[in-house]
């Protein structure tokens, strides 16, 4: 029998006591996994929103709350045009909540000859002209019943429907491209744009285009990294504090769960620690054998978490209505790190009950007998 | 068979001598109150030596002292030629010399019967295989090889106290010492443990120290002590006057 088969036969004496331990570690990871999941998956559209016609860098304003709040003054376009590094810039006005029955779905307003329309392949019709006439992306057409020659309310707008389209960008496919007059319109911004997407000049290293952007317009964001995507919002950078919190919460209360537990089994198994230790076990082995068995609980928890959390991110971007908008992105990282924090809370919470079962005074307990 | 039965003889081989254990003015106090009283003792290697006397003698804390559970308030207790007061490392003392056997068996509910007695062994460096077939031997020995995978709930008290002793003497110690090994035993179980003791530890030739009420073990005992109000004294034991 080695140690390791010893915690198991602990942990299998007390099976009721393991598996509620491990619910309440499965819960905070699955918490975890799913935010973590959600997050990932949000820097993935934040980033597809960047690459929008497969442009090199994305300009947002700084500290907007998130990428469709952001405002930018129309005119930087043709400065930026103007700029021998720039191959190519367009204006983007991103719109949500505005086509009825349908959250998740994204209004572009964009200037119908711009290099992101040109990779538009028109399945029905063609591309807006101006005024109110919508191109709906191939999956937001059969959502709304409609087809070309139709009209479809907007933003209170009655609009005539005069393409159906396909990118291959869920976001995209799942929303609907607006002339950027009309958007401009809805949104009550004339004369301004929510991000401007720019191509990069033939040997133009990104790097040295953000240096310059950033000393030609304080107060810029400038992004060509879609891991960087989440910093074009402060909802991004909230879902990652909260990713961040609900770990160190995760951790304490796993932990202190853990913890708890253990210390009732120490308290309960004193005869047992007094007897290994006076058949010749170190206080260090009785403390790993205690700190064993508190990871192997969390370990089982953390399993249990990662299928959950796996489910549970899913169900978590359809309640907030956002399932075209974000896919939960579980990644082999994702876990690992759910997976890590899960025997860190074995550890965490088994160190204090460790310290306990390593000093049982075997005199105290078996001279009571 | 043949296998485990020559395991069985080299392991044995390399334990014929007991400890000697030598008390020079030894003395225990708790909180002011002196429990032990200048006791000087020498017992020879491969004794059985029976300790009596009423309850609060001392008797436990005497063999405590000597296993190196508790340290003595003045004197000292040497256990073949090492001062038990002076160990840094007194866990791995008792793992190597001394076994221990408890009024009650103290065997873990949740490990079967052979784990139990497998698990001093845990605490060394003895491979899984030696570990199983140590315990497999010492099962034997005390006859209970049948019982191998059955948990202690489904034992009774005498054949618990049979695991406990088999347990003992998994790491082959030097000194066994009992605390009334038998005091929640019937005398047909007390006396199955008494003749186990006194048979496999002479066999081995182990240093064994019984602490108990039952006169039973006087019968096998090489040497009798009484310890009265802590102070220590000897009478002659059946077998010596036999002799």
């Amino acid at each position: 029998m080695t140690a390791l088969a010893h915690s198991v036969s602990n942990l299998r004496h007390r099976p009721g006591r393991v598996l509620l331990t491990a619910a309440g570690t499965a819960l905070g990871i699955a918490t975890i996994v799913a935010l973590l999941a959600v997050s990932a998956g949000a820097t993935q559209t934040a980033g597809r929103f960047i690459n929008l016609g497969r442009s090199d860098l994305g300009l947002f304003q700084r500290d907007a709350a998130d990428p469709t709040t952001s405002v930018l003054p129309q005119s930087m376009i043709a400065t930026l045009r103007r700029q021998s590094w720039v191959s190519d810039v367009m204006g983007l006005q991103l719109l949500v909540d505005e086509v009825p029955g349908q959250p998740a779905a994204i209004l572009f307003g964009a200037a119908p000859n711009s290099f992101e329309t040109q990779r538009m392949v028109f399945t029905q019709g063609r591309m807006v002209g101006s005024g109110n006439e919508v191109a709906l992306g191939d999956d937001l057409a059969p959502e709304l019943h409609e087809t070309v020659g139709d009209t479809v309310l907007i933003a209170h707008r009655r609009m005539r429907v005069v393409g159906i389209y396909h990118i291959g960008v869920s976001e995209q496919d799942s929303g609907a491209f607006i002339p950027l007059s009309t958007a401009q319109a809805i949104s009550g911004h004339a004369q301004e744009v929510t991000s401007i997407v720019i191509k990069l000049a033939p040997g133009v290293r990104s790097s040295t285009a953000k240096r310059l952007l950033a000393s030609r317009f304080p107060g810029l964001l400038v992004i060509s990294d879609p891991n960087e995507a989440l910093r074009a919002g402060a909802n991004g950078q909230l879902i990652s504090k909260m990713s961040l919190v609900i770990v160190v919460l995760a951790l304490l209360i796993g932990g202190i769960s853990v913890m708890n537990t253990m210390l009732l089994s120490v308290v309960e198994r004193r005869n047992e620690f007094a007897l290994l230790s006076a058949v010749g076990f170190s206080g260090l082995q009785v403390a790993r054998l205690v700190l064993t068995e508190g990871v192997i609980i969390s370990m089982i928890g953390a399993a249990v978490g990662l299928v959950l959390g796996t489910v549970g991110a899913g169900l978590l971007v359809g309640a907030l209505g956002a399932r075209a908008f974000v896919s939960p992105d579980v990644t082999a990282w994702v876990l690992g790190r759910a997976l890590l924090i899960g025997i860190l809370i074995g550890v965490v919470g088994g160190l204090y009950p460790a310290w306990r079962a390593a000093h049982v005074s075997p005199l105290r307990v078996l001279s009571q007998q | 068979m043949r296998r485990r039965q020559r395991a069985s003889d080299s392991s044995r081989a390399g334990e014929a001598a007991g400890a000697s254990v030598v008390l020079e003015s030894v003395s225990r106090a708790y909180r002011g109150v002196e429990v032990l009283h200048d006791v000087n003792l020498t017992i020879e290697p491969g004794q059985f030596v029976t300790l009596v006397g009423p309850s609060g003698s001392g008797k436990s804390t005497l063999l405590y002292l000597m296993g190196s559970l508790d340290q003595a308030t003045r004197g000292r207790i040497l256990v073949d030629g090492v001062d038990v007061g002076q160990l840094r490392r007194p866990a791995e003392f008792r793992r190597s010399s001394v076994g221990f056997v408890f009024q009650l068996h103290y065997l873990l509910p949740a490990l079967t019967v052979s784990q139990n007695v497998e698990l001093p062994m845990t605490a060394t460096r003895i491979s899984g295989r030696e570990r199983r077939e140590r315990a497999h031997l010492l099962l034997e020995d005390v006859g209970l090889l049948g019982r191998d995978r059955s948990l202690p709930s489904e034992l009774s008290g005498g054949e618990r106290q049979r695991v406990a002793l088999a347990r003992a003497l998994a790491n082959h110690p030097k000194l066994v010492l009992a605390d009334e090994p038998t005091g929640s035993l019937d005398t047909v179980a007390s006396e199955q443990v008494w003749r186990l003791l006194d048979h496999l530890c002479r066999r081995d030739g182990t240093t064994v120290i019984v602490a108990s009420h039952d006169h039973g073990v006087e019968t096998y005992a090489d040497r009798v002590l009484q310890l009265v109000d802590g102070r220590l004294s000897e009478r002659a034991s059946d077998r010596a006057q036999l002799r």
